[in-house]
């Protein structure tokens, strides 16, 4: 197995941190790791149920290792070409006793298209959400440009690792708030465990609010997925 | 102890993972110096101009194999080696329209009686070496229509099972000769993340 042909990629993350590590007055780091279970129902409809917690590692300028919240996810897909899908999803956020923030519900809506003309895969996701709390609803309009493709090769066999990139623009808009602009980049390396399972690690940096109020956001993330 | 975790899930990760290499096909991406004697001398005149050129090795059970893939004059091509480094096909990736329309209204005619929905993906020319090696490259680097040239359809299918991949090939006449089903690569790590 070759791998020899592929040192920058495993230094890109490393890169990326160094790069924020520079002058970021307002950054918050968190661990994320999650765990996620698809099946399928029918040969068109799947399901996706994870559970991810978010550990506040660096705030405030210091090093820490706390608990912020616990998500409860379910995703029901519906497979509307062999390349285009459509999504509900429900998540419950719980953070009361974690930290001074309040439970979430959140419902999301979801459109996604493919495509591979080679090597690469081009993944486009369109979200809609609704996060309900118990002082307001918040709307989310999410659009997410992503790319995955193997390291090792043009497949991807077990045993060989992957690399996912995402760029994600959010806008949120409520009931007697300012609308907020958010802009993520996300890079995960992954392993191909077995014919099921998968796991990835990975960095996700944020901008926040970046027309009022800027805040820099780091995720360290770890995931392990099973598709059945 | 928290902090700890990650290391064990590390771990755990790479005994899983060197498990999971035993017993499976493989295909992936190796050093221009790790093909079979020969294939680049073979190979030589027709690589003035190439790009993207890469060299893959297949492996299934026993059995290897060594692919060959660039992009020349905005054509790609992919040049397959047994383990010896025989030359097994040349392969080149076309449009619809490069295919003449009797054999395509027959591989239309094949594909519609047999999936109640299809889309075609990728189409290929491939030239089979059936005993002179330097002949079939001249053949397909000439991109010639030939009678002994086979056509390599994917398609994305819907029908009672579900979306399906299928790699379909057929003659210089549209006649089907085969058809095996393409493994499809799951989405769910990237989707919902």
């Amino acid at each position: 197995m070759c791998c020899s042909s592929r040192p920058l990629w495993l230094s890109l993350p490393f890169l990326f941190i160094v790069f924020l590590g520079r002058s970021q007055e307002n950054l918050t780091a968190y661990w994320q790791p999650s765990l996620a279970i698809n099946y399928g129902v029918t040969e068109t409809y799947s399901h996706n149920f994870s559970l991810q917690n978010r550990n506040y590692i660096f705030e405030e300028e210091e090093l820490q290792l706390n608990v912020r919240h616990l998500d409860l996810v379910h995703f029901s897909n519906l497979q509307l070409q062999d390349n285009q899908s459509i999504a509900f999803g429900v998540l419950y956020r719980f953070r009361e006793g974690f930290d001074d923030g309040t439970n979430e519900l959140r419902l999301t809506q979801q459109y996604n298209i493919t495509s591979k003309p080679f090597v690469v895969r081009y993944g486009q996701r369109w979200r809609t959400e609704q996060r309900i709390t118990s002082a307001r609803t918040t709307h989310r309009f999410r659009y997410r440009f992503s790319l995955d493709f193997p390291l090792q090769g043009e497949k991807l066999d077990v045993g060989e690792a992957y690399f996912v990139g995402n760029a994600e623009s959010l806008l949120s808009i409520a009931n007697g708030s300012l609308p907020q602009y958010d802009a993520r980049l996300t890079l995960n390396l992954g392993w191909r465990l077995s014919d099921t399972s998968k796991f990835q690690f990975g960095v996700e940096y944020r901008t926040e609010d970046f027309s009022q109020d800027l805040q820099h956001v780091l995720f360290f993330l770890s995931a392990l997925n099973v598709s059945l | 102890m928290l902090l700890k975790s990650p290391t064990f899930v590390i771990l755990l990760f790479f005994c899983v993972a060197s498990f999971g290499q035993k017993k499976q096909e493989q295909e992936f991406r190796i050093d221009k110096k790790e093909l079979p004697d020969g294939v680049m001398a073979l190979l030589s005149n027709y690589l003035d101009n190439a790009k993207r050129l890469r060299y893959y090795k297949e492996r299934d059970g026993e059995k290897s194999s060594y692919e060959v893939k660039f992009k020349k004059d905005k054509l790609h091509y992919s040049i397959e080696f047994d383990e010896k480094g025989v030359l097994e096909d040349v392969e080149l990736l076309i449009k619809q329209t490069d295919i003449p329309n009797e054999p395509f209204g027959k591989m239309t005619q094949y594909l519609k009686s047999n999936h109640n929905k299809y889309r075609i993906k990728k189409i290929q020319r491939q030239y089979v070496n059936t005993g002179d090696a330097a002949q079939t490259l001249k053949e397909a680097f000439q991109n010639r229509i030939l009678p002994k040239l086979r056509y390599e359809l994917i398609i994305a299918t819907k029908d009672e099972n579900g979306y399906g991949e299928f790699e379909l090939t057929f003659d210089a006449n549209g006649e089907h000769l085969l058809t095996r089903k393409a493994v499809k690569t799951k989405y769910d790590h990237v989707l919902f993340q």
